[in-house]
């Protein structure tokens, strides 16, 4: 079966597209094909993977060029559906009813060779935003730990709410996974608090601010490329010295246990 | 059946890691820059917010609450406890007879967050 996780959150800056880059590299690396699809017009994941951006999903949604022609093989077993400003004009097409927006992605998946299909959404609510969320039967929402932090939560879950209610769409919340961590910043730990009094169990342990993941981006390397021993890979060291807490490497590991993926690699 | 700290409780009711994260942000918070009495306040007033819940419950079990526990002249808390304490014993003693005896009850959900609604009927 395959899994679609939406990486999703309404308001921007809050570290979906490292979120995204970072999973999807990380389940590939376990041997888990994966399949990322870039829906920001901005185009970012194709840089974060070291690629140009390109209108792959302009190919995909509007030309209909079948899904194999469209995605390139950023690293093995990671593909990715690139994104341009063309994006622009797939929602442009969408909303002037090309295409049905609730099946749109559906179609185009429809038979694909992936274990993981990740969706990198753009800072908006817009067309392709409601097709990712019907599509998906999973939602991660990164947010960062600011005092409209659950603001921007609430909005995509209201979203998301809507959506299931009205019979279009099966998605669950996985996870809100906290972004830009900063120990030492009493903002940051009092949002932390305010994220787990009002979602419970689902705020999982934060990714701490690191500066590695700003410069995997400019060298074109993800994090398990460019800086594995990094804090916002491994967390941050504990005060008793018992480990780390937080980072990409345990939020993967969390994500591979829930959707029951296993690891195909021995080292 | 084991009773459990309020301590455990607010670990159930989040993610452990997150929890000890929280837990090691609110040592460190207390720390910082007390005076003795402050601290001894602030003590109390973290151990009255462990006990401290909020729930939305249907009016009439509200209303319920307030009235006995007006007659009986104990505070609603207690009561409340007293109730919730026997409430567990209906729920069987594992996992497997809880679910069996609470299923009757669900409905599915529109929430993301939740499968179930639970009806109280």
């Amino acid at each position: 079966m395959m899994e679609i996780m939406a990486i999703a959150n309404q308001k921007g800056g809050v570290g979906k597209t490292t979120t995204a880059v970072t999973l999807a590299h990380g389940l590939a690396n376990h041997g888990i094909k994966t399949l990322l699809i870039d829906l920001d017009p901005q185009g970012h994941v194709a840089e974060c993977l070291g690629l140009k951006k390109s209108p792959g999903l302009f190919q995909l949604l509007v030309q209909e060029i079948p899904l194999e022609d469209v995605v390139v093989e950023a690293r093995k077993n990671l593909f990715i559906v690139p994104g341009d400003k063309t994006t622009e004009k797939v929602k442009r097409y969408l909303a002037s009813g090309g295409q049905s927006s609730a099946k749109v992605f559906e179609e185009a998946l429809n038979g694909a060779p992936y274990q993981v299909v990740l969706f990198d959404c753009a800072p908006s609510y817009d067309i392709l935003h409601i097709a990712a969320l019907i599509s998906s039967n999973l939602l991660l929402i990164p947010t960062k730990l600011d005092h409209l932090a659950t603001d921007g939560v609430n909005e995509i879950l209201h979203s998301a709410a809507e959506l299931k209610r009205s019979g279009e769409s099966k998605i669950s919340l996985i996870a809100v996974l906290p972004t830009f961590f900063e120990r030492v910043t009493k903002e940051t730990s009092e949002q932390l608090r305010v994220l787990a009094d009002k979602f419970g169990k689902l705020v999982w342990p934060p990714i701490p601010d690191d500066v590695r993941a700003r410069e995997a981006v400019a060298y074109g390397q993800t994090l398990w490329e460019y800086a594995t021993w990094s804090a916002c890979v491994v967390g941050y060291e504990r005060r008793d010295g018992t480990g780390g807490v937080g980072g990409y490497k345990s939020t993967l590991e969390r994500i591979m246990r829930a959707l029951r993926l296993e690891s195909s690699t021995h080292d | 059946m084991t009773k459990k700290s309020s301590g455990e409780e607010r670990r159930d009711a989040l993610d452990p890691t997150t929890a000890d994260i929280l837990q090691e942000l609110a040592e460190r918070d207390e720390q910082r820059s007390m005076t003795e009495a402050e601290r001894r306040e602030h003590k109390k007033a973290k151990e009255r917010l462990k006990r401290r819940v909020n729930w939305d419950l249907p009016v009439d079990i509200k209303e319920r609450v307030q009235a006995i526990a007006d007659e009986e002249s104990v505070p609603q808390s207690q009561l409340a406890a007293w109730l919730l304490s026997r409430g567990f014993e209906s729920l069987g003693q594992t996992d497997d007879e809880r679910h069996e005896i609470l299923m009757p009850f669900k409905s599915p959900s529109s929430s993301p967050r939740y499968d179930f609604n639970l009806s109280v009927d």
